[in-house]
């Protein structure tokens, strides 16, 4: 038994709920009135006790998988510390040991070589996952205090910025292939950190003032969120006033030169250029935990499953979100008061004269409403100032796709990629048939359209992804007669599994690529 | 000085023999298990649909609670739906890390490189033919510490299975709570049926899709007995290996039945 206390009250409203559903199908008149009356009393009570029996079983729930939560984040991260331990010992037996020593990242004057390899010591994998628990939060707060806590006298954005960049480069050199994979031995690698060197670790360094902690756990929060890592990638910094002309000459001055940040003071000689030693492949893809898992981020600290993007995938991603609001996700339907005439705006794209109030009479004498999800898409894109050079607006999704195949453009804003190889990203179409095309694929899809042409479609825009629930978002014009969200089936390597109708699954016609 | 490298070497034999477990079966259970979970999911998608209609009975048409916004969404999950999701995900990340491990993954450096270190031993013999004591005796030394080390690289391991097989039991009470849970599963879509009217025969069809997910937990509870027993005993369980491809082999069954139940109540409401 479930030990649910409110089960057997909840049990007994149910059963006399049935019983009045039946009488009441039987009944009439005041007899009827009365059995509905007390349905709805039943109901009230019903709905009270749901509420407590939920909040019941959430607690017995969230203990046991809060528990198992945690055991799963400790074993990854126990996981990690034995490869690492084997690592170093195989790094002893000469297996893995590096060439050559690299020079400080910072500032020291010491050594000779700047290799931006320092040792094979990551093994591959499809991503990285950078375990932040107290003691490499501890690590982390130390050696950022080191390096810029003396920021704040250049201003508060400068020290914000500072160690924030500093918790990036050690992420991005976690992530990367070339350093140690934890953060506590990126940190205490030899010749990387100034304040290191002498100390020899970084528990030796001074516990981090509060205020640096706090910087660091509003910035590793927000990356948890999914904020873009602020250095695209980069591994390296430096003081260049305080480096070695050889390390200037041999990565120093490239990074000044290519700086993708800086932080402090140049005039006054105490600055950090952040950037990519020359020749420093990008780190591999990764997800952070930080009491919670981040979205997996590429090399360059894009977050790859929500919606992060620049430029134009950004614009159409916002266009979409704004709709989104305005239809309050799908409540407001295209004849509502709120709306009819924004999705007269959506046709107006196509320059044709409809609303959402619209109603067009067929042959067989059937009054309907025009569907306007293609004409959503046609007005999203123009939206983004994107002419018809590039791409056409149309009626039916399948007119696009239909031009995106026989490449009537030059420079085209799609590109058919095969749904069953391609994962999908935000801003992106996916495509599918509908009713008689209900089963095409892309082959048939391509046959049909030199054969024929028309085949009944929808479409609707990515606009997020995530590879651990194995679940993109998108969104779509007239789903439910409105603009609605829906969510749709990946597989592990992100590509659309098929989608699914009352109980039926069907295969998607293509993944339309959106390119720059 | 012979009698260390005669030490390293057989250090170093000791050691590719007592790789860590692995063995193709495992790799059937770990698909399986892919399968189960996917029908938890396939579950909680039918499950979802009856919670959200006594969830509705909460809201007012003329308020908006943002506790209750599920309600309103075609897609989204329940509070109920989204914990046992949670836990699900949570589960399989403890099975990969245990799979990795049994698969020989987590270590996956020590297969390359046991070679590697026999090679680097092979060299050691090759200076022992040469007269530069000095450098014999070192290089002697240092691969059999390296070797010893590698031992307590071993030692790190037997912790790690040691650690799993305790903390196996967490896996196994969330698998029993879910499975207690699926009492309150059924009576929320009793309830539901009832408020909405809806179908009876429907609710019956969920009751033997319960019925098949709680005899899915109870095998794959079964199995993680067995899983940890593979990972205390080590290498040559073939009788594990046996119980585990058979065990698949139900799982398999029982996800069918529930994929299948759940193409037919997608939509009930």
């Amino acid at each position: 038994m479930s030990g649910n206390p409110f089960g057997t009250e909840i049990d007994s409203l149910t059963t006399d709920l049935f019983r009045l559903n039946s009488e009441i199908s039987s009944a009439s008149g005041s007899t009827k009135d009365a059995l509905q009356k007390e349905r709805s009393a039943k109901l009230q009570a019903l709905a009270k006790l749901d509420a407590l029996s939920e909040e019941w079983r959430l607690g017995r729930l969230t203990q046991a998988v809060e528990a198992l939560k945690q055991l799963a984040v400790s074993e990854l991260a126990r996981q990690a510390r034995i490869r690492q331990r084997l690592s170093r010992l195989l790094q002893g037996l000469g297996v893995d040991s590096p060439d050559v020593e690299e020079e400080s990242v910072d500032n020291v004057d010491v050594g000779s070589n700047a290799s931006t390899d320092t040792g094979n010591h990551n093994s591959s994998a499809l991503h990285q996952q950078i375990i932040i628990d107290a003691r490499a939060f501890d690590a982390l707060s130390r050696v950022a205090q080191s390096e810029v806590g003396h920021f704040a006298k250049h201003g508060i954005d400068q020290l914000e910025g500072g160690v924030a960049a500093v918790v990036d480069t050690i992420i991005n050199r976690v992530a990367h292939k070339s350093f140690p994979d934890t953060i506590e031995t990126v940190v205490d690698q030899r010749f990387q950190f100034s304040a290191i060197n002498t100390l020899g670790t970084w528990e030796l360094l001074p516990v981090a003032r509060l205020n640096i902690q706090n910087i660091i756990r509003d910035y590793l929060d927000d990356r948890i969120a999914g904020l873009k890592g602020m250095l695209g990638g980069a591994t390296h910094f430096l003081n260049p006033h305080l480096s070695s002309a050889n390390a200037l000459a041999q990565w120093g001055n490239h990074v000044v030169a290519n700086a993708v940040a800086h932080f402090g003071d140049d005039t006054k000689k105490d600055v950090h250029f952040h950037g990519f030693a020359p020749g420093t492949p990008l780190p591999r893809a990764y997800q952070i935990f930080f009491d919670s898992f981040s979205p997996t981020f590429d090399g360059r600290g894009n977050a790859q499953s929500t919606v992060k993007s620049s430029g134009l995938r950004q614009g159409v991603l916002d266009t979409l979100e704004a709709e989104l609001e305005f239809f309050d996700n799908g409540k407001h339907k295209e004849a509502d008061d709120e709306v009819w005439e924004r999705v007269g705006t959506y046709w107006a794209a196509l320059g044709l004269p409809y609303h959402g109030r619209s109603k067009v009479t067929l042959s067989n004498g059937k009054v309907v409403n025009p569907a306007w999800s293609a004409a959503f898409i046609s007005w999203a894109i123009a939206e983004q100032g994107i002419g018809s050079d590039r791409f056409k607006g149309a009626q039916g999704h399948w007119r696009y796709v239909a031009d995106a195949l026989e490449g009537i453009f030059s420079k085209p804003l799609f590109e058919v990629m095969d749904p069953t190889k391609f994962a999908p990203q935000p801003g992106d179409l996916v495509h599918y048939g509908r009713e008689w095309a209900s089963q095409f694929d892309l082959v048939a899809a391509k046959e049909h359209i030199q054969i024929d042409g028309f085949y009944p479609s929808h479409s609707d825009f990515v606009v997020s992804v995530d590879r651990n629930a194995k679940l993109i978002s998108t969104v779509g014009g007239n789903v439910s007669n409105s603009v609605s969200q829906k969510r749709q089936k990946i597989d592990s390597s992100g590509v659309l599994l098929p989608h699914e109708k009352n109980g039926s699954k069907y295969p998607w016609i293509a993944v339309m690529r959106l390119l720059s | 000085m012979l009698k260390l490298f005669f030490y390293a070497i057989g250090l170093s034999l000791i050691l590719t023999a007592c790789s860590v477990p692995g063995e193709s079966g495992f790799r059937d259970y770990r698909e399986s298990y892919d399968a189960a979970r996917l029908a938890s999911e396939q579950v909680v998608d039918v499950y979802n649909q009856y919670d959200k209609v006594n969830r509705r009975l909460r809201t007012s048409d003329v308020t908006f609670d943002p506790d209750l916004a599920d309600v309103f969404s075609e897609t989204a999950l329940t509070p109920i739906s989204t914990k046992i999701s949670e836990g699900f995900a949570a589960a399989t990340i403890y099975t990969e890390v245990l799979a990795r491990y049994l698969d020989n993954n987590t270590l996956s450096l020590q297969d390359d490189d046991l070679s590697t270190i026999n090679a680097a031993t092979t060299s050691v013999a090759s200076l022992l033919k040469s007269d530069e004591a000095g450098a014999q005796i070192n290089a002697v030394i240092g691969a059999v510490r390296s070797l010893v080390n590698l031992s307590l690289a071993r030692d790190d391991r037997d912790e790690f299975v040691r650690s799993v097989r305790e903390n196996s039991q967490i896996v196994d009470e969330f698998l029993m709570v879910v499975r207690a849970d699926t009492v309150d599963m059924y009576r929320t879509a009793r309830t539901a049926t009832a408020v909405s009217n809806g179908s009876n025969e429907k609710l019956e069809e969920f009751r033997t899709m319960l019925a098949n997910w709680v005899l899915l937990i109870d095998q794959t509870r079964a199995d993680l007995a067995v899983l940890q027993a593979q990972v205390e005993a080590g290498t040559g369980q073939q009788t594990a290996v046996k119980l585990l491809a058979d065990s698949a082999t139900r799982i398999d069954r029982y996800a069918q039945e529930i994929s299948a139940a759940r193409d037919s109540l997608m939509g009930v409401f």
